[in-house]
């Protein structure tokens, strides 16, 4: 049942081009475009950009109501497949900003920082977790509202960072990034499954 | 009697509403009104029994197993017809269907092209260009697609024009005679239950009324008219509620009053709900 979910989430953001193509052209118009996104550690905020806008989008509408009104699951069904489907939107993240990287690379970009890839997919798992708990606790326009809230915020990044050029995030290590990452993605999920049933509110 | 639906003590508190003590049972192959004015907890009571909101208190059963322990067996033998029905808006028809039909397990889809056909839905168009009208119809063939025996509608007949209201219930009084199915209807349109229903259960502030058949029922309760001079003070406590205006009054009781020459005759489902609603004190 859970890989239905995963599967049934999956072929509706594919059924949405138009959607998907927001999302993943988005970061690159930024890049394109404001010459203030043009830095060494755009390739981290556009995989963190991705996980955001792919919820705060189309694909976060009535996403609740829709799973668990039409399909015969469980709140708990839902729950898991939605942290499994972060897992998939990070791999597909993180490969969508490796091939970025590539062809920005070829194109005279960069250099961009050692670890920019993989630290950024590290912190990523922590952020997917985070949405994923974000987007299943709280009601799904306040929980749009907050991502695209948080992707604003996120949007600073490229734009003032002050690290060292060779370097990305110089004060976590690699395995700390993980570790970090990993252990936010977790602590979302126990928190998700553990606490009592969000939807407390009164049906309109 | 085997029961499609059996509710007892089911219990839910918001921070300004509460659904106190709602026990009732529907019997398999019948249909129940579910009826109440707005705010009554109807609405409530069937994501409740969906699960899509957790109770307090009380349980749940559906064909006899537990609306949480079983909720996927259950959710497989039941159709959900909400009253904003919610999909997602940028897909077609056919490919929301695409969607849905691998988590069913009894779909049939003859079934459902025979439904789509007769509905008139085009399985192109999107289905944010439907009307809600459609939505309902679209709702309703999915459900019937996949075996459900058990149909839960939210007001499936709000905003929607008279024609297609009294096709809607030609066709479940269709699916009724047809199977073995049961219905549970919500609305607060009692005209289209005074077609239809079998059984009526009545909400109000979150409590239960009544819940019971809908013949005995119009039988139990007596509509009561008079002159103003008529409207006593022993009257005005026999009455489950009236309203009166300067040429008489109109007035709910529960059995036939003895020893008067007041008018008395069988009330509608829409007279029992508006002086249970509106009590003793409304006056014209």
């Amino acid at each position: 049942m859970l890989s239905k979910l995963v599967i049934k989430q999956l072929k509706y953001v594919a059924l949405t081009p138009q959607l998907l193509a927001m999302v993943l052209l988005m970061p690159i118009l930024l890049y394109v475009v404001f010459p203030g996104f043009n830095t060494a550690v755009f390739p981290a905020f556009m995989i963190w950009f991705i996980l955001l806008a792919l919820q705060s989008g189309e694909v976060g509408v009535n996403r609740s109501q829709v799973t668990l009104a039409l399909f015969p699951v469980t709140w708990k069904d839902y729950a898991i497949s939605f942290f499994l489907f972060q897992v998939v939107a990070i791999i597909v993240a993180g490969l969508f900003a490796a091939v970025f990287t590539l062809v920005a690379g070829q194109l005279g970009a960069g250099p961009f920082p050692q670890f920019i890839l993989s630290k950024g997919l590290s912190l990523g798992i922590g952020l997917g977790g985070m949405i994923a708990l974000l987007f299943l606790r709280v009601p799904d326009d306040i929980a749009r509202l907050l991502a695209v809230a948080l992707m604003m915020a996120l949007s600073l990044l490229p734009v003032f960072y002050r690290g060292p050029e060779n370097v990305f995030l110089p004060g976590l290590s690699l395995p700390l990034c993980l570790v970090i990452g990993l252990a936010v993605f977790l602590l979302s999920l126990v928190l998700a499954l553990g606490l009592p049933r969000a939807q407390q509110r009164r049906p309109a | 009697m085997e029961n499609a639906l059996e509710i007892k003590s089911l219990r839910k508190d918001f921070k300004t509403f509460s659904l106190r003590d709602i026990s009732f049972s529907l019997p398999k192959g019948y249909i129940m009104g579910f009826i109440g004015p707005n705010g009554a907890g109807k609405t409530t009571t069937l994501k409740l029994i969906m699960n899509l909101i957790a109770k307090d208190g009380g349980s749940i059963q559906a064909f006899g197993l537990d609306h949480v322990a079983y909720e996927r067996e259950i959710k497989q033998r039941i159709g959900f017809v909400h009253d904003q029905p919610v999909y997602y808006e940028q897909l077609s028809i056919k490919q929301m269907t695409g969607l849905l039909r691998p988590f069913y397990e009894c779909w049939d889809e003859g079934k459902y092209q025979d439904y789509i056909k007769r509905f008139d839905l085009n399985p192109a168009k999107k289905i944010k260009e439907l009307s809600k009208g459609m939505k309902t119809k679209y709702s309703l063939a999915l459900a019937l697609s996949h075996g459900a025996e058990l149909l839960i509608m939210d007001e499936p007949t709000s905003g929607l024009d008279p024609i297609f209201r009294r096709e809607l219930l030609d066709i479940l009084y269709e699916v009724i005679q047809l199977e073995e199915n049961s219905i549970l209807f919500s609305s607060h349109i009692t005209s289209d239950l005074d077609r239809v229903a079998d059984y009526i259960t009545f909400l109000h502030g979150g409590q239960l009324i009544f819940s019971e058949e809908k013949d005995s029922l119009l039988t139990r309760f007596t509509l009561v008219k008079g002159g103003p001079e008529d409207l006593t003070q022993a009257l005005k406590k026999d009455l489950i509620g009236f309203s009166q205006t300067p040429v008489g009054f109109e007035g709910l009781s529960s059995g036939r009053l003895s020893g008067t020459d007041l008018v008395q005759e069988a009330p509608s489902l829409e007279d029992i709900m508006f002086y249970y609603t509106k009590g003793r004190a409304y006056v014209k």
